[in-house]
């Protein structure tokens, strides 16, 4: 008897096109959970991602972790620690979980977080961030103890990503707003420039507008995020996904 | 008249002005604002490819006889960028080549009509436009490669998305192919979640010409 050989590509097809009539949470998750075992996944999350300092159980939109696990992230609020979490707001494409960077030097936090997954068995992961016009909307993470991140996999499990963001994002009961953009064209031009380590001085030379005008800019952008000074400014556009390096 | 003109092979003599105008607009947003690498080299200040010959269809929003906004499709029955150019992006399903099934590629609204933070009006009646002028044609489906940005904005109209193949990266950016139902549902999807009005913003002048052979009847000239 010939053994049926796996096609990530085809499966992927098959999942959007069942998903697409589905009206039901659990009959989504469930779909989740027989789509992503196929690859040896089995803990997954479909999340919107908090501001510095925010919590993230708010922003989940469909939770396929194990409990314990679930836990254990949100009382010690390990959002703040895990590499993979800044990595989307840099990355538009999808990537494996070993491929976040951090320093452990510099932040032994990530690095003990990323222990204490593969502790709980997410020792492999693939993380698709999904972005919009509007910049950053949400991530789909997904991992396990072993688990195929082939070339053909890879691009599977994106596929199958996309599609399951926008399903978890129109049949959870309170969806989260996607993140909806502050800033002008003029502000992020500026933060930009910021971001490039010019002064205000230097931004109005390059742009040609006033000095005053610039600093103007800039206060009106600290004020939408709450932030104290131009760098936590420029942080956290970028985390937002306003600017992009 | 202002409104989306449909411009096909048998009527653009009357567009002679217009269809200039939109190939200079292209070439401001696809060549100097995207910088789209790979575009056939022109040194007239305007985008054409291989593509525009006298089976594509533009749809060109005009307003006092300028043009602010635009698409364009091309029948599937002939050749075009997704059958020549990009068919490894539709590998695992095969690219659509059908009568019913056009290509649409080629989506640009003027700089100065866009809006901040939101789908322009032009834009968005440009694209009610565009299904609009598919179902009117019969039309099951049009054909696209677009940058996977554009989905949750697809699926936030209500269309039906269907991949003809796994999204990759061409040009530092995420592209996937794929097919869009043409149905009523899609026309009011568009409509109501851009605010757009519920009557047609279509102009059609001049000799009728199908995009689709095999429609059945042919409507009376305007």
């Amino acid at each position: 008897m010939d053994e049926q050989i796996f096609d990530p590509g085809r499966a992927a097809f098959a999942f959007c096109d069942e998903i697409e009539g589905m009206t039901e949470q659990s009959a989504v998750i469930d779909r989740m959970n027989i789509e992503l075992g196929k690859y040896g996944i089995d803990a997954w999350v479909i999340t919107g991602l908090p501001m510095p300092g925010g919590r993230i159980e708010e922003m989940i939109l469909l939770n396929g972790w194990n409990p314990e696990w679930s836990r254990y992230y949100f009382s010690k609020n390990l959002v703040k620690d895990d590499p993979c979490v800044a990595h989307c707001f840099r990355s538009i494409g999808p990537f494996e979980w070993k491929d976040a960077p951090y320093d452990p030097d510099t932040w032994p936090a990530a690095e003990k977080m990323m222990h204490d997954a593969a502790d709980v068995g997410m020792r492999h992961g693939f993380a698709v961030p999904i972005h919009s016009f509007a910049g950053f909307q949400a991530v789909v993470s997904m991992g396990g103890k072993h688990v195929d991140l082939s070339p053909a996999a890879k691009r599977a499990l994106h596929l199958v990503s996309l599609y399951a963001h926008h399903k978890a994002s129109s049949v959870v009961r309170q969806p989260q707003e996607p993140y909806s953009p502050l800033l002008t064209r003029r502000e992020k031009e500026i933060l930009r420039w910021v971001a490039c380590g010019k002064t205000a001085w230097e931004i109005s030379q390059i742009l040609r507008i006033s000095d005053a005008t610039v600093r103007q800019h800039l206060k009106a952008v600290a004020r939408k995020f709450e932030t104290p000074n131009k760098t936590a400014t420029v942080v956290a556009a970028l985390r937002r996904g306003e600017i992009h390096l | 008249m202002d409104g989306v003109h449909v411009v096909t092979g048998a009527n653009r003599h009357f567009y002679a002005d217009a269809l200039d105008q939109a190939f200079r607009l292209r070439y401001r947003v696809y060549v100097e604002e995207l910088r789209w690498r790979g575009l056939p080299p022109r040194d007239d200040e305007r985008e054409i490819d291989q593509f525009d010959t006298l089976d594509a269809v533009h749809l060109l929003y005009l307003e006092n006889n300028k043009v602010i906004g635009g698409t364009r499709l091309v029948p599937t029955t002939v050749p075009h960028l997704l059958s020549e150019v990009f068919p490894h992006f539709a590998a695992e399903r095969g690219v659509p080549r059908a009568p019913d099934i056009a290509e649409w590629t080629r989506f640009y609204v003027a700089p100065e009509r866009r809006e901040e933070h939101k789908a322009s009006h032009v834009g968005s009646t440009v694209l009610a436009s565009m299904i609009e002028y598919a179902l009117q044609e019969q039309l099951s489906a049009v054909s696209v490669l677009m940058n996977i940005f554009w989905l949750s904005r697809f699926h936030g109209y209500g269309w039906r998305v269907r991949p003809l193949g796994l999204p990759a990266v061409h040009d530092d950016e995420w592209l996937l192919a794929a097919t869009i139902d043409i149905t009523p549902q899609a026309l009011s999807g568009i409509r109501r979640k851009c605010g757009v009005d519920e009557c047609s913003a279509l102009v059609r002048v001049g000799a009728y010409k199908p995009i689709n052979r095999e429609k059945r009847d042919v409507p009376a000239v305007a």
